[in-house]
């Protein structure tokens, strides 16, 4: 009956909630069936509840350990909940998938950048919303692919926003002191990623204002700007291209360069290695 | 994520039940990584990858059986390539567990 967990699901993910899913995948113990699921949360509820004991015990804690790196496991067990090898006589097999919201990506400035920025962010799967203090660029028929579209004060709008791990957030206002005013607001958030567009002049007058304004260094030094992977890019929509790469690089954690066969032949890694 | 949970949600409330394949774990070089998930419904259809060409119908044919029999089941996926034969381009090992979402009442 898991109609009413993937219910269940659904609510962690809309809510982003920290939680993990937790599946028996194969087992040799009756009250761990193959098949068997639950929801366990961040404080320990599991929803519906496993079988009390230590098994259940070692679940729930290597799945806060799944939670708190971001990681799927697959881990298995003794009926007693020590680890043991996968083909171990009575196993039970456990995966531990971290349940991630939707990456949600902020573009602070509806100019002629943000557009494809939206457009190719809505292709990569984000929810895209778009804030400016013009209702002539801030507005949906300018961006159908965004989720919101806000037209209002940056200051205002940006509070509004809850900003989580899996918010990104992209600079591309009108003037630097819109950017600068966003960036001051926003610094110490946890967002997963801060872009800024811009020169390095420009970007370093930004920087040099924070410092004054208080704003810790460490803070600013995280902050990627000018926005965007190296690609050369000269047209807005080429830009745009950079920044969303740089996005993923940061989301998937790359190495962001591009490979030529003579540069990884030969090498150990082609051999082929276990990324997991 | 979300609109694979949506989607499992809305065809069990419309009595179906939903085929989830799981990459639970991979060795060697692979496409995609654990945790990715694909849907497999009871009219044929489906939703997502799990990676594509040889990987996806070995999947694909073990959900149809899982919806057909009823069992949820564990298995390897070697990702040999098909146009070379002995071949091996992806290199890898996906392990995929194939799970049945199932309405509510439903105690099969």
């Amino acid at each position: 009956m898991t109609e009413e967990l993937a219910g269940e699901v659904q609510d962690v993910l809309q809510s982003r909630t920290p939680a993990v899913l937790v599946t028996v995948v194969a087992s040799g113990v009756a009250e761990y069936p193959a098949g068997l699921k639950s929801v366990m949360h961040a404080g320990g509820r599991a929803d519906p509840e496993l079988p009390a004991g230590p098994l259940t015990e070692a679940i729930r804690r290597d799945a806060r350990q799944a939670l708190s790196t971001d990681q799927t496991r697959l881990i298995s067990y003794s009926p007693a909940g020590e680890p043991v090898e996968r083909r171990a006589a009575a196993a039970v097999r456990v995966f531990l998938e971290p349940l991630a919201p939707v990456d949600r990506l902020v573009i602070v400035g509806a100019g002629h950048i943000a557009v494809p920025i939206c457009q190719i962010a809505a292709v990569l799967g984000f929810e895209v919303t778009v804030l400016d203090d013009r209702s002539d660029y801030a507005n949906a028929a300018r961006f159908p692919e965004a989720t919101n579209v806000i037209a209002a004060d940056f200051a205002g709008s940006l509070a509004g926003i809850p900003i989580d791990s899996s918010t990104y957030v992209i600079l591309v206002t009108r003037a630097h002191a819109f950017d600068e005013a966003a960036l001051a607001q926003i610094a110490t958030s946890d967002a997963r990623y801060i872009g800024m567009i811009g020169s390095q002049r420009r970007v370093l007058i930004v920087y040099q204002n924070l410092i004054e304004r208080g704003v810790p260094e460490a803070a600013l030094d995280k902050v990627h700007a000018p926005l965007g992977v190296d690609i050369g890019s000269e047209t807005v929509e080429e830009i745009a291209l950079a920044a969303m790469a740089e996005v993923i690089n940061v989301k998937r954690g790359g190495a962001a360069k591009s490979l030529r066969i003579a540069e990884w032949r030969g090498s150990p890694a082609s051999a082929g290695k276990d990324p997991d | 994520m979300e609109d694979l949970f949506k989607e499992v949600g809305r065809r069990n409330a419309l009595g179906q039940t939903v085929a989830m394949a799981t990459i639970v774990g991979s060795r060697g070089s692979t496409p995609r990584k654990a945790g990715t998930h694909m849907l497999v419904f009871e009219d044929g259809s489906g939703m997502g990858t799990v990676g594509g060409g040889c990987v996806e119908a070995d999947v694909w044919r073990e959900a149809a059986h899982a919806l057909a029999d009823g069992n949820s089941r564990l298995f390897d996926v070697d990702l040999v390539d098909d146009f070379l034969g002995e071949g091996d381009v992806c290199g890898g090992t996906v392990e995929v567990f194939v799970d049945l979402w199932r309405p509510d009442g439903d105690l099969a």
